[in-house]
This record gives C-alpha cells, structure tokens and sequence, in this order.
C-alpha cells in the first residue's frame, strides 16, 4: 500500500508528551493541511516522520517500510523545515546542486525556473537571504525535490501576499504533474483551505480528525441569531463551540441543519472557524 | 554512497585550502616567536658568561604551542565540522548511520591533514633558523626534543619524527572526537550559548593540558590515548546513532 502510516505513535519529553498514541494514514497523492495550534505537536509527527527525533513508542511505515535509519524509505520524504539546515554559506544554485546530490530525481531545471519566477537571485548566500527569500529558497527545493511525500512546515512565513499566491498556484501545477503527496503544516488555515484535499488537525498532541476537508466542513454548520434563539436551537444538537458578539450568538453544531426557525441565519462553516472550535478548551468532541 | 556525498558536501577545496594555510600560518609564527625568544636567551646568557653553561641551559624554559594548536584546531574542526554534517544530513533524509561514519572518516581526513601542515610549518621555521650556529641550533633542537614536541627541525633531525609521529597522529584525532561529543554533548542537554561560551574554551584547554601530561609521560600516553580515542569513539558513535534534532541549539557553533 501506498502511503504513511503511524501506529499508535508516541513521543515524550521528559514528562510531556509531545504526540500521544497517534495512529493515522497519509494516502499517497492528496495534498494535506496538518493543522493544530502552537504547541500541538504539528512539528513533532512531522520531525519523527522524517527521522529527525526518534519516537518513544509507536511506529512509522512509508509505503510499508520501516521508516526509522531506513535510506529507501527516507530517500521518498523531503521536509521543508522552518529552520534553514543546510550551509548557510553556500550559494542558492549550490543548494540546488547539493540537494539534487541527495535526491536523484530533482529537478534542477524546474527548482531555477521557479526562482526566477520568484525574482531569487541564485547567486546569493543563503546566509544573505531575507525572511521571505529564505522561505521561498527553501520551498523551491522542496517543491523540486521528486520525494513522494513533501511536507512543508509554514511554508509562507514572511512572505507576502503576491509570492504566497504564486506559491499556492505552484504547488498545484507541481501536484498535478507529479502527483505526490504534499503535507502543509501551516497556521493560515483560510489561505489555503481551498487547496487541501484532507486535513489532519492535532491538539495537545492528540489526533482530533483526520478526514476529506469536503466532509469535515459538510457535516457542520454555522447557525447565527439571538443568543436566546440560537440556544433554543440548539438544544440536544451537537455543539462544537460558539461564541458570543453582542447579542448575536454564533454556534458550530455538527450535522445538517432542519427545521431552522425564522431569525436564525444558517451558513457553512468554514475550515479555520471549525479548527478554532475544535481546538480550544472547551471542545466537546464526537 | 550518502557518506561520500556528505564528504563531498562539507570537505570541499575551499575549506581544505583555507584550513590548511590557516593552520600553516599559525604554526610558523608561533614557532618563529618561540625560536626567536630562545635564541634571544640564549644570546643574553653567553653575553653574560662567555659560553652557555650547564646551569643557563637548565633556565631555558621552551614553550611550544604549536601541538597544542594542532589538538585544539582539530577539536574546533570536530565540532564544526559534525554540526554541519549533522544539519545536512537531517535536511537530506540521510540516516545516522551514514552520518556517524562519514564523520570518523572526516576526523581521521582532517588529523592527517593537520599533522603534514605541522610538518610542513615545521620546515618552515627551520628554514627561518638556519643561520643558527650549529651549537644553538643542536642545543635547541635537543630543548624541543626534551619536551617531546620536536618532529623535526628543518628535516635535519629525523630521529624524534618517528618516535613522535604516531603520538600526534593519535593526539590529533582525539582532539577532533572530542571537538564532536562536546557538540553532542551540548545537543542532548540542550546547551545555551552561554555554556557553549563556557565550554568550548574551558573543554579545549583542558583537554590539551591533559594531553600535555600524558604526553610527558611516555608509558601512559602509549596505553592512555589509544585507549581514550577507543573510549571517545564508541560514544561518540552511540551519541551520533540516537542524535535528534535537538542539535538545532547548538546552531552558535557553525
């Protein structure tokens, strides 16, 4: 089978645990959003899949191989991380070469198109790169790596608002060509909700969902009105969350809306406002 | 194959060419200064005396850093040198393993490399003292050699080369193990910059010192250092096998 799997993954320190029991599938051939608040352990599934922490139980199959020092199954995972790792002396075309050293199906041709898009000067240190510029020299080799599975932790930090488009844009084109996987772990859920096909939302190190983005948001509803009004309404249904502006209450309530009295206004929730709701201290999950 | 593209990655010309001639430099001058203060001893006592007596000659005190250097650069290397491997070897996905092995390879490269600059540094400086009276230069070659630093002046003695090679290689190396579980060492306790500060300058001086006495004591350098780098290496290579990403905090040192 095609895909990352966790089984019953777990990762401590020392006495907190970052990941707690975590078992999922990661299909092959979806864009993901791994979502989860500051904290949640977003960084530690993402780190342990890639073998850069090691689990304190549990385990990681990639495409049914042990993932743990394992070169062939490693060789298919590139992760783009917050932090730049490589030589920060090396030039940008000198990180292209080095990474296309360690991942045979790089595609130089592409990752130099791409920065020219991006306006990069690839004769630049890395080392002299902005905030945005180092963002963008990092999800270009990512973006051209050839790995199956490409995870991107923040991949539009510092970036504004024209690059973050062209990012998105890119990312599609490259997932239509070559049809990997692509994880993003990001906190701008809005931006890019329109691009997920599934996402994964992690709180306190706990799995929450891991669902089509489709059905997640299908099977809830937001419904809006007097605080009086909308309690009545919701009353024995399944409430996620609400929150209070005024005197107009809005609540998340999982299910299809009926029998929807006059006064109340029915919308569809969006992605971030479930995750905020899925997320904070007072969710009753289900 | 990852181990050789990791080599290839961090050991580049550049970096072997600017160590090198760095290393060089230093070791020349230190070794000019230090001749230069002997030799101007020396000058003093038979202007005092007439000849250099036994008791002048007992007075002279020669302090050779150069090896010191040579263990302490080594140590810097090691340290540099696996926080590099290590950030690119996460980035690419490349096991421990590779990491661990490519990094022993690159300690043993760099004590060779170091070792033929001090010899070559070594030549250097004797060239600069050939016009030495044959007297003061055997007096002084014979001081050098007492403090078992001497490899060889201007390759006119070859005698202690020999006899010390083997123990330089071995110093060497161990300064660069020890440069690489100081970082690791640091990585798993999650040191600060403050401690690094402390550390690095503290670890290296000790080192070296501890080296120097063993050094003095020929029977127990035979046996202690082999021993140690046995010692260094294993957990060296069991700090490199569990090493997470923990590293990140010592970033300061590259």
């Amino acid at each position: 089978m095609r895909g990352i799997e966790l089984k019953n993954l777990t990762k401590y320190y020392k006495d907190t645990a970052a990941l707690n029991d975590v078992s999922l599938t990661i299909e092959y051939g979806k864009i993901y959003g791994l979502l989860g608040r500051n904290g949640a352990g977003k960084s530690t599934m993402v780190n342990l899949i890639s073998n850069r922490i090691f689990a304190t139980s549990g385990e990681i199959f990639i495409d049914g191989e042990p993932s743990v020092e394992n070169d062939s199954a490693l060789r298919k995972v590139f992760t783009m991380s917050e932090h730049n790792l490589l030589p920060m002396s090396k030039k940008f075309k000198q990180a292209v070469k080095l990474t296309k050293e360690f991942y045979p199906d790089f595609d130089e041709q592409y990752a130099l198109g791409l920065a020219a898009k991006f306006e990069l000067d690839i004769n630049k240190k890395l080392v002299g790169l902005s905030t945005g510029y180092s963002s963008i020299s990092k999800l270009i080799l990512a973006l051209a790596s050839g790995a199956d599975y490409v995870f991107f932790d923040e991949p539009v930090l510092g970036l504004d608002a024209n690059h973050r488009e062209l990012f998105y844009k890119e990312l599609i084109e490259r997932y239509t060509e070559t049809g990997s996987t692509y994880i993003i772990s990001t906190h701008l859920i809005d931006e890019c909700a329109s691009i997920i096909e599934r996402a994964i939302i992690i709180d306190k190190g706990r799995l929450i969902v891991s669902d089509d983005t489709e059905s997640i948001m299908a099977g809830s509803y937001t419904v809006t009105g007097a605080a009086e009004l909308v309690d009545r309404y919701t009353a024995g249904k399944h409430v996620i969350g609400s929150s209070v502006v005024g005197g107009i209450k809005s609540a998340y309530v999982k299910g299809k809306p009926e029998n929807v009295p006059q006064g109340l206004e029915i919308s569809k929730a969006s992605l971030q406002s479930l995750f905020i709701q899925m997320t904070n201290d007072q969710y009753i999950g289900g | 194959m990852y181990i050789k593209k990791l080599l290839k990655t961090h050991l580049t010309v550049g970096t072997l060419v600017g160590t090198a001639l760095m290393l060089l430099c230093i070791i020349t001058v230190f070794r000019f200064i230090t001749y230069q203060d002997a030799k101007q001893e020396i000058d003093e006592m038979i202007k005092d005396h007439g000849v250099l007596t036994a008791e002048d000659k007992g007075k002279i005190d020669l302090f050779q850093p150069a090896l010191l250097m040579m263990i302490g650069g080594a140590f810097g290397f090691g340290a540099a040198m696996y926080s590099q491997m290590y950030m690119t070897s996460v980035q690419m996905s490349v096991t421990r393993k590779h990491l661990g092995i490519a990094n022993i390879i690159s300690e043993a490269l760099f004590t060779v490399m170091i070792t033929g600059i001090f010899l070559v540094g070594q030549i250097f400086t004797g060239l600069l003292f050939s016009e030495l009276s044959k007297d003061k230069y055997e007096f002084l070659s014979e001081k050098f050699r007492d403090t078992m630093f001497d490899l060889s002046l201007s390759g006119r003695s070859t005698s202690s080369l020999g006899q010390n090679l083997p123990a330089v290689l071995l110093l060497v190396f161990l300064g660069s193990i020890l440069g690489t579980l100081l970082v690791q060492v640091l990585a798993r306790y999650r040191g600060g910059k403050l401690v690094l500060a402390l550390i690095l300058p503290i670890g290296l001086t000790s080192t070296a010192f501890s080296v120097f006495a063993l050094l003095r004591l020929k029977l127990a350098a035979m046996f202690a250092v082999p021993v140690l780098i046995v010692l260094m290496l294993i957990a060296q290579w069991r700090m490199t096998k569990s090493h997470t990403i923990e590293l990140m905090s010592v970033k300061a040192v590259h």
